[in-house]
């Protein structure tokens, strides 16, 4: 499962952060292979899992009108001193 | 993968708005990116959001089918001509048109068959044809070079079909349609753009799309025919087929058509091809790329007579592996070197193309192509995505081989493939298909039951309500007691045999089609297991605390760099002392400059440095993060490192200071650092004279805890600094190992009582050689001034008159106390004698 929330930047309408579907992906999710499960020493006829994580950025972009996410690779001080 | 919905519904009725689909088809795990209106209104849904679409609606009224039946010279222009259009009004309607396609027409009579476009008539909304930027009109009656003009015939670009503006749309005759007909139902459509997984293989195609429209919307689904016509000899003796390696090529199959002709598609194909975004040729090669994205089953068209030609008789068609150093030239140019890891289709006389991937160019169906073999194979997609990768060849077959398309399908595709060749091209086809299939994949049948369905989704779902979900996509289903036994429809590939691994599969197949929507919200029964601190992040975290804290900024930087970049920290003529390790190597790197690893942070660290200088002076970065030390066993290591810089003015210079602040120098960082270790109560460290071969000799330090070297701060290199053009104030650098830091700290620290009695301060001042650094000094003081020795500070340092030339005054306050007793000047003296003693047998 993946959680979308709505492109802050245009609001849903579509633009070139949101790839012009209103929508950006803040979070994956989903129940742990079998397989995965199996490799790590669990028996899926018994064990199950659930795994979900988010990338920080996506959400920080969100909280701070940030629209480029290059940003927090660029270590500009200018963008740096505004936190 | 582009899906015009007009093409879904050969084989799906959609009673639903279009934009409820790609919701549902969304949540069962099919994208819908993004939907693209031709001609008709956004088919919006309640509670569904949608980026609103800015496309042309076509006026019903205005924008019609017509016929052009004649064209006429324009009698004052030569670049215009006059198209006479019937549009099931009494009368034609004359347009002034420089359509260039209609030119051969001029003055021709009456056209037979006549031509069927697209007419629009006055007060019509069009795009502007003749605007570079997208601009809409509409139409108005005016005079073009003397004759009255109020309607026109349309380019798919005025209509936001294509950016083709060359001639106006020129389209076959259809049946279904007559002249005057709303443009909106011929032409109209909706494509859906579908971002599908590498899971979802068995969806590559518009029926595999159009099955799971089938089983969300509990509809049937109408297949097309896979039979053919066939009126030509026995394909038996005409072709043979040897498959050398079953396990790469489980299946091949073959279909001829005879006396076909190569020509130009109709209409309908090149507009269905031209709306997923490909480009149509001739019939033949038209109709192996529509199989392709019709089932998903990709086909391969030879020239017959070059196959007979090479083998001098009925050709016999090989899979085998490359000969060592065979090489073949493919369809797009290029000669490859064809590795071990690829399956060729070849015949006696060599090479024909990479097995579903790519053909050769020999063989290729051309303008005089006669006669026509199809191939519909099955391909291993493990040595298909291994020859992609080596051949850096990316082809709608591979695309669909790679992720794997099951055997079966080769037979259909074979069939309706040569079908429709035989519709449009016309000729014989051999009566049979030649199918070598020595290695047909197992049926797998899975059983689970539903208590285990009910546990692992959540959702309270019934027997029959599984089983339903599960013939709705196709699956065989019988119930037995409890639970469902399913076998899986032989299209798909993606069913494990393995019981755990099938079970999840089927669980996912009832949980996306009932819409994980659906599942409702619980609370977890369990107790949440105890939280227990990280230590090492906690502690991660309180060093860049006490970082910020000092005024400095965090900076994260990548961890690609490359040897000759590391190169450049270590000044001409001097032993490195970067660490002595194997570089881990990036398989294929993004930039050949970032094709390393790092063992430093301080390569980053300046160049970072180097891009802010641009726009401010003053810096002071952080940075934690890891280094990656090869050469090991066979996992590198990975130790965390801090890298700190410093340079530029030490405070912000302002009105009262009158001139411009000192700038940063190793004494800043010097305290920065001890700042750092104090806030982490780390007491038990050591500063040496520096090392480390990328500073400035005598203005570093080492820095030891525990008698262990943990890392080095100073003055970067004048010739490191000036490689990196940082020659306008000093670098300051340091770059410790986190790990020391994290396991000397103290989390829990004991006070030291207030003292009883006062402490007796006094100064002195002692001339010692130049060189000498004062942290040995100290050390001297500190050692013979013993336990009443309490507090020892630097506070002045002079060389020059009258010092003699070579030495240095050093001056120190100190405190001596005794918590037991008050001290006398006696007690203080006794002291200072004993440290003045020390030091003047240390210089």
């Amino acid at each position: 499962m993946e959680v979308d929330v709505e492109c802050f930047l245009c609001g849903g309408e579509g633009c070139r952060v949101c790839k012009y579907t209103g929508w950006l992906e803040i979070a994956g999710s989903g129940m742990v292979h079998p397989t995965v499960l199996r490799n790590g020493g669990y028996d899926p006829s018994v064990w199950s899992g659930f795994a979900f994580g988010m990338g920080p950025e996506r959400i920080t972009m969100l909280k701070h009108g940030i629209q480029d996410i290059r940003y927090f690779w660029g270590n500009d001080l200018r963008f740096l001193q505004q936190f | 993968m582009l899906v015009p919905v007009s093409w879904l519904r050969d084989y799906v009725d959609i009673d639903i708005p279009i934009e409820l689909l790609a919701e549902r088809l969304t949540v069962a795990g099919l994208e819908v990116a993004h939907i693209r209106y031709i001609g008709v209104p956004q088919e919006e849904a309640p509670g569904v959001q949608m980026p609103r679409s800015d496309h042309l609606v076509w006026d019903r009224r205005k924008l019609l089918l017509g016929r052009i039946v004649e064209v006429k010279s324009h009698p004052q222009a030569d670049r215009l001509v006059l198209a006479m259009v019937d549009y099931g009004a009494a009368d034609l309607e004359q347009c002034v048109t420089g359509a260039t396609n209609l030119f051969r027409y001029k003055d021709q009579g009456e056209i037979t068959p006549p031509i069927w476009s697209a007419f629009a008539m006055e007060g019509a909304r069009v795009w502007d044809g003749h605007s570079a930027k997208p601009r809409q009109m509409t139409l108005k009656g005016k005079e073009l070079r003397g004759i009255f003009n109020k309607s026109m015939v349309c380019s798919e670009k005025e209509l936001g079909i294509s950016d083709e503006h060359e001639g106006v749309i020129v389209m076959d005759h259809d049946e279904r349609y007559i002249a005057g007909t709303p443009l909106a139902d011929v032409l109209g459509d909706v494509v859906l753009d579908i971002e599908l997984t590498p899971n979802l293989a068995r969806c590559f195609s518009m029926i595999g799309v159009a099955r799971e429209i089938a089983a969300i919307l509990d509809v049937d689904m109408r297949y097309p025919s896979f039979d053919f016509l066939a009126e030509g000899a026995a394909i038996e003796g005409q072709v043979g087929i040897e498959i050398q390696e079953p396990e790469l090529n489980p299946r091949f199959t073959l279909t001829l058509l005879r006396e076909a002709e190569v020509k130009p598609s109709p209409f309908w194909m090149q507009r269905r091809l031209k709306l997923i975004g490909q480009r149509p040729r001739n019939n033949i090669v038209d109709v192996t790329n529509y199989i392709t994205f019709e089932l998903g089953q990709p086909l391969h068209a030879f020239d017959y007579d070059m196959l007979a030609e090479r083998a001098g008789g009925a050709p016999t068609i090989i899979t085998r592996l490359p000969d060592v150093g065979e090489q073949l030239e493919t369809l797009d140019g290029l000669q490859r070197d064809l590795g071990a890891e690829t399956i060729l289709v070849a015949d006696t006389a060599g090479a024909l193309s990479l097995g579903g991937v790519i053909g050769g160019g020999e063989t290729e169906i051309s303008e005089a192509t006669r006669n026509v073999l199809l191939e519909a194979a099955a391909w291993n997609n493990i040595g298909i995505r291994k020859t992609i990768k080596k051949q850096r060849v990316h082809t709608e077959a591979s695309a669909r081989f790679s992720r794997g398309v099951h055997p079966s399908q080769a037979i259909l595709g074979c069939g309706r493939g040569i079908e429709l060749m035989r519709q449009l091209a016309g000729g014989q086809a051999a009566r049979g298909v030649l199918d070598d299939y020595p290695l047909p994949p197992p049926t797998v049948t899975v059983d689970v039951p539903i208590e285990r369905v009910k546990r692992l989704l959540g959702m309270d779902v019934t027997l029959e309500e599984a089983a339903d979900v599960l013939r709705r996509l196709e699956f065989d289903v019988t119930i037995d007691g409890d639970a469902i036994r399913a076998t899986a429809p032989d299209h798909r590939l993606d069913i494990s045999a393995d019981p755990a691994v099938g079970q999840a599969d089927l669980l996912e197949e009832i949980a996306r089609i009932i819409g994980y929507d659906q599942i409702p919200e619980t609370i977890m029964a369990d107790e949440m297991p105890p939280q227990r601190e990280n230590t090492a992040v906690f502690i991660e975290e309180r060093i860049r605390d006490l970082l910020v804290g000092q005024g400095l900024y965090e900076v994260i930087s990548y961890r690609f760099t490359s040897r000759g970049s590391e190169a450049m920290l270590v000044p001409e003529g001097v032993a490195s002392s970067l660490p002595d390790a194997e570089y881990v190597e990036i398989a294929n790197p993004a930039a050949s400059d970032r094709n390393v690893l790092r063992q430093t942070l301080m390569i980053n660290m300046l160049e970072s440095a180097v891009n802010n200088a641009r726009y401010q002076s003053a810096q002071r970065l952080f940075e934690v993060g890891k280094v990656y030390l090869g050469g090991g066993d066979l996992l590198p290591e990975e130790p965390l490192h801090l890298g700190i810089l410093l340079t530029g003015a030490r405070s912000q210079t302002w009105w009262q200071d009158g001139a411009n602040s000192a700038e940063m120098d190793f004494y800043d960082m010097k305290g920065i650092v001890e700042n750092m270790l104090a806030g982490l109560h780390i007491e038990d460290y050591r500063l040496e004279r520096g090392t480390h071969s990328s500073f400035h000799p005598g203005r570093s330090a080492d820095l030891l805890i525990r008698r262990e070297r943990i890392g080095a701060f100073g003055e970067i290199h004048p010739q490191v600094a000036a490689r990196f053009k940082l020659t306008e104030a000093k670098v300051i650098y340091a770059e410790l190992q986190v790990a020391p830091l994290i396991q000397q700290h103290q989390r829990l620290h004991a006070i030291t009582p207030l003292p009883t009695t006062p402490a007796v301060l006094e100064d002195i001042a002692l001339i010692v050689s130049a060189d000498l650094p004062a942290g040995e000094v100290e050390t001297v003081i500190r050692q013979a001034g013993g336990r009443l020795l309490k507090d020892v500070t630097l506070f002045d340092v002079y060389s020059g008159d009258p010092i003699p030339a070579g030495k240095k005054s050093l001056a120190y306050s100190l405190t001596y106390q005794d918590e037991s007793r008050t001290l006398t000047d006696k007690n203080a003296a006794k002291i200072r004698k004993k440290i003045i003693g020390a030091a003047e047998l240390r210089s």
